[in-house]
């Protein structure tokens, strides 16, 4: 890897997203909203000042929070975000520069901004220079020697300020939560922290971000997108009230944000701060916003550490320029069996389209740890986690022994009619609905009715929506399973979360049903990439604490895919299934 | 069917049988009886892609295998796998392209690496398979491949053998242990063995695979002829076997005039009833049978250009031809041709005045971009209308160049030769795609 071949895959990566871009452009309206880039019915909901609130009542769309949309119907243009979908609707937050009275309804041709960051990105590779700023962090994940690796002892001093952070925090830490704050708190240049779920990546980011801080270290904390930077400077918050924070951005983009912490832009960042503070401030910002202001380096914000959460989600090609925050200590926490970054299909098979944390762990495996125990799933699905997705390491994933023996529960004896007992049983904690069908592409019937009647026994049986959800491959069978759990609850109940895998990430629930749809065998092969992803299947069975419900086909497991990856994937899925089936 | 004469007895079981049965088993069932004659000339970029295999192929050996014993291609196979033996007992640390065969099997392995002495073997040395991939990630096809290899090299080493090695587009070294895929690898070698009959024949089904598959040129006028279901978009094969072997429906004039109560008895969701009428009507009309609805104004909107090659330079047949001119069509005039000079400099005004533009194909495309950014102008989108009809239309196609579709949108458009040529058949298709009629299929 060198400089060249980023900025020749950045300038591929470009070209291939206009293409794709190109082609999108000549599909007529029904095969738009086919692909979930059409938004129909979309009325005002409220307003704020220089922003509207707009929903439509029914998602099908292919967008998730935080995406910036181009709308177009007829003459009629709109720009903004979309800040939530719940799951009677997609709510956009657009600001608009004229007054908003009235609007056609539909249908809204979608696209995404084209905020082309290639540009911004190219001009920072360019910077990377021997000798200059931000080299060292880069040939690193070249392959160089890191300029510090973490050390196992630490100065008496340094541990004190690392058991006064946990006590103050109210927490105990478990060994491979200690260990990694032991090694955060030495100063690495570089060290990956693998969080799966339920480990507590999260908290160990806000006590790394709080013990650095007291080191008389300036802290940034970064993130591929804002929910993320909002959730690890909220975690901060959570744990440490008194620690200034700011999150350098738009009042607009503040969504789950703890309400204490200010947005502000950067020049106005350590506003109401005593000078003798501006040292103790915690700065967060996306890993974009935080390349567009390098100006950092002249407002006195320069970081000493940078933490980069979901770095398992950022393209390499941004984040080998992370050097260029001019810190000493760049930690990255993420998780590069959940979901990767996403990259136009002309180059996703290039080696440089990875995540930086990928990147890593090619570059220098021996510089990540792992965090060792969730507190989420149960003793039986954290098995069969740990076998699948997590093998190897020096301690294998297990479960918190006051979570291990938790299993699912209903109120009431009652068994869902025309379903098997166990999808609702305490045992077993994993179950294979077999869908009888061989020729289902993205939606099945079959599969939607089961999983429908499931859900609403469950929440007639004292789940809650928070309880429940739901994980389909294809939005055509989210949207179907979400009109048969309608039909079965009354008209104005809620509903529990029914959607693709991306949108579900960071959801912790008790009972997660997926439903993979897919039988036909030539359409399976078509897909079989994306549908047998073992990412994508360690991040929908992990969302769930105590049961999942697997419905799908036997002729998956039939199909032979032709890319090789797709294969070990889909005996990755055998070998979850057949265990159901031993169970 | 019938005037396409067999061989009269199956060629022997090859690697590449195992990749044909994957894409498509009437594929596997052609490479063993249809003549050779009958294939259909591979398109340009699979050329160019086998072309650059074989440099890679050539640079690795260099690279890795400098001392090895090379098995000559050009003598028959028994000399072949006698030469493969001989290396075999001589402990040679490699042997490229070896010859391993036995009774209706065959095998032409990359690379044999030597692994050590084995006095139990008959040839005295162990050795495992190696493949050479230009492709940065491996196929589950590669691997069934190589596994037969290895069964053929087993067979002659007397020794089993459990993994063999890659070396992919990347430079990576990948070992692959053939436990994985030993399932599968059996399935796949009783599926081929049931294909060396004739009376075994699949029959061809259209897929995207068809439009750079060699049989295409025997495959698609029988699909044509029967009116085959899967002319139809969304009918795979499954779907077909059971209209056939449960209702009888073996061509889509059936399926077209079928009510909502024989869809619905047929098992077709009724989300899929309106595409699949739609699609009938359409092949009805001859026009173009699309996997998603086009934009029919966005493309009737499109400025067709063309890139004129000159030759290549003399004395260096490899180099590819330098870009002479462009060619760009006008509503009502004769097109445009805007000259390129021999530095690459253009004027591209015309050009970008107009967006969006569409060539034919990646070398045009490539070259459009690379003038765009050389003339410094904000380019107009630049589309790709090979890749679109790649990606969209369902049709009978004979292939992907150009003459091969406008044989099909409109056989009188002779096969286009020059810059005007090729713009009256980048229109022709256009105007197809964007609802226009063709050839009834």
């Amino acid at each position: 890897m060198d400089v060249a071949s980023l900025q020749d895959f950045l300038r591929r990566e470009r070209q291939a997203n206009r293409a794709e871009a190109a082609l999108t452009a000549m599909l007529a309206e029904e095969a738009l909203i086919d692909r979930g880039e059409c938004l129909v019915d979309l009325a005002i909901t409220r307003r704020q000042r220089g922003a509207v609130v707009l929903a439509c009542p029914v998602n099908e769309s292919r967008f998730r929070p935080g995406t910036r949309l181009d709308l177009v119907c007829g003459g009629s243009r709109l720009s903004g975000v979309i800040t939530d979908i719940t799951e009677r609707g997609l709510l956009l937050h657009l600001r608009v520069e004229r007054s908003v009275d009235a609007l056609p309804t539909g249908p809204w041709t979608a696209r995404e901004s084209d905020i082309d960051l290639s540009f911004l990105v190219s001009q920072c590779l360019a910077r990377l220079q021997p000798g200059a700023p931000g080299w060292s962090f880069f040939s690193t994940l070249a392959g160089g020697e890191p300029l510090s690796r973490p050390v196992a002892t630490l100065p008496g001093s340094t541990t004190a300020v690392i058991d006064q952070v946990i006590a103050d925090a109210g927490r105990t830490l478990d060994s491979s939560q200690r260990v990694v704050l032991d090694h955060c708190a030495a100063l690495p240049s570089v060290y990956g922290i693998q969080g799966p779920p339920g480990t507590g990546k999260t908290m160990v980011l806000a006590l790394a971000a709080e013990t650095l801080a007291r080191l008389g270290r300036r802290v940034m904390v970064v993130a591929p997108t804002h929910q993320a930077v909002n959730n690890a400077l909220s975690a901060i918050h959570g744990f440490f009230p008194g620690r200034p924070l700011v999150k350098v951005g738009d009042e607009l983009r503040r969504e789950s944000l703890a309400d204490a912490i200010p947005c502000r832009p950067v020049r106005e960042a350590t506003q109401g701060l005593p000078p003798r503070q501006h040292r103790e401030l915690i700065v967060g910002m996306t890993f974009v916003s935080a390349l567009h202001n390098q100006a950092l380096r002249s407002s006195g914000l320069v970081p000493n550490a940078v933490l980069i959460d979901e770095a398992g989600q950022l393209p390499l090609v941004q984040g080998a320029c992370a050097g260029l925050f001019g810190a000493g200590v760049t930690l990255l926490f993420g998780d590069d069996a959940q979901l990767p970054p996403v990259f136009a299909a002309d180059v996703a098979e290039d080696p440089l389209a990875v995540s930086l944390f990928q990147r890593l762990r090619q570059a220098h495996p021996a510089l990540i740890a792992r965090l060792n125990t969730t507190y989420r799933m149960n003793g039986p699905l954290c098995g069969i986690t740990a076998a699948e997705f997590y093998p190897g390491g020096e301690e294998p994933l297990r479960p918190c022994p006051t979570v291990a023996g938790n299993r699912f529960t209903l109120v009431g004896a009652e068994l869902p009619e025309g379903l098997p007992p166990e999808v609702v049983s305490a045992e077993p904690s994993l179950v294979w609905l077999q869908t009888p069908d061989v020729h289902s592409r993205q939606a099945n019937d079959w599969e939607a009715e089961a999983i429908a009647r499931v859900l609403a026994h469950c929440l007639h049986h004292g789940k809650t929506v928070r309880d429940v959800a739901v994980v389909t491959p294809f939005r055509k069978q989210a949207a179907l399973i979400r009109q048969r759990i309608q039909r079965l609850l009354p008209a104005d109940a809620d509903l529990p979360i029914v959607d693709t895998v991306e949108r579900v990430q960071g959801l912790t629930v008790d009972l997660i049903a997926i439903s993979l749809a897919a039988s036909d065998p030539d359409f399976v092969t078509g897909v079989a990439g994306f549908l047998f992803s073992p990412n994508r299947l360690n991040v929908a069975i992990s969302r769930a604490r105590t049961k999942v419900i697997v419905a799908c086909s036997p002729m998956l497991l039939e199909v032979v895919p032709a890319d090789y990856a797709a294969f070990r994937g889909r005996e990755s899925l055998r070998r979850v299934l057949e265990g159901c089936r031993e169970s | 069917m019938d005037a396409v004469p067999l061989r009269a007895t199956p060629g022997p079981t090859a690697g590449h049988h195992f990749s044909s049965l994957q894409t498509c088993p009437h594929k596997a069932w052609s490479d063993y009886f249809l003549p050779g004659n009958l294939k259909a000339e591979p398109p340009g970029f699979l050329l160019a892609m086998q072309r650059e295999g074989l440099a890679h192929e050539e640079a690795i050996c260099q690279a890795l295998f400098p001392g090895a014993v090379r098995i000559p291609e050009r003598l028959a196979g028994e000399e072949r796998q006698r030469q493969t033996i001989a290396a075999m007992r001589t402990g040679a640390p490699a042997i490229l392209q070896a010859y391993l065969s036995a009774e209706g099997r065959v095998g032409i392995a990359d690379v044999l690496e030597l692994v050590g002495l084995a006095t139990e073997s008959p040839t005295g040395f162990l050795y495992r398979v190696g493949e050479f991939k230009r492709a940065q990630k491996l196929m589950v096809a590669h691997v069934l491949q190589a596994a037969w290899y290895a069964e053929l090299l087993g067979g002659i080493q007397g020794h089993s053998i459990t993994e063999v090695f890659f070396v992919l587009g990347d430079g990576s070294r990948l070992t692959v242990p053939l436990a994985e895929t030993s399932t599968i690898f059996a399935a796949q070698k009783i599926l081929l063995d049931k294909l060396r009959t004739p009376a075994a024949r699949p029959g061809p089904h259209l897929c995207k695979a068809c439009l750079s598959c060699p049989w295409r040129s025997v495959c698609i006028p029988e699909l044509i002829a029967a009116e085959h279901v899967s002319l139809l978009p969304g009918i795979s094969r499954v779907t077909a076997e059971r209209l056939r072997d449960d209702h009888g429906i073996t061509r889509w004039p059936q399926l077209g005039a079928a009510t909502n109560q024989q869809l619905q008895d047929y098992g077709i969701a009724p989300r899929d009833w309106p595409h699949l009428r739609a699609a009938a009507s359409r092949l009805y009309a001859g026009q173009a049978v699309t996997r998603q609805p086009l934009n029919q104004a966005t493309l009737r909107g499109l400025s067709a250009m063309s890139i004129e090659f000159g030759s290549s330079p003399v004395g260096s047949p490899g180099t590819p031809p330098p870009p002479e001119a462009v060619w760009l069509e006008n509503p009502d005039a004769a097109p445009t041709r805007i000259g390129i000079a021999a530095d690459g400099t253009t004027d591209l005004t015309p050009v970008t005045a107009r967006n969006p533009v569409v060539v034919y194909g990646t070398t045009e495309l490539a070259v459009t971009h690379r003038l765009l950014r050389a003339a410094g102008a904000p380019g107009p989108q630049v589309i790709d209308l090979l890749a679109l009809i790649e990606d969209v239309v369902h049709a009978p196609l004979r292939g992907l160049e150009l003459g091969q579709v406008t044989e099909y949108v409109r056989p009188s458009l002779r096969s286009p030769a020059d810059g005007p040529g090729r713009l009256a058949a980048m229109r022709a298709v256009i105007n197809w795609l964007a609802g226009d009629g063709g050839t009834a299929a």
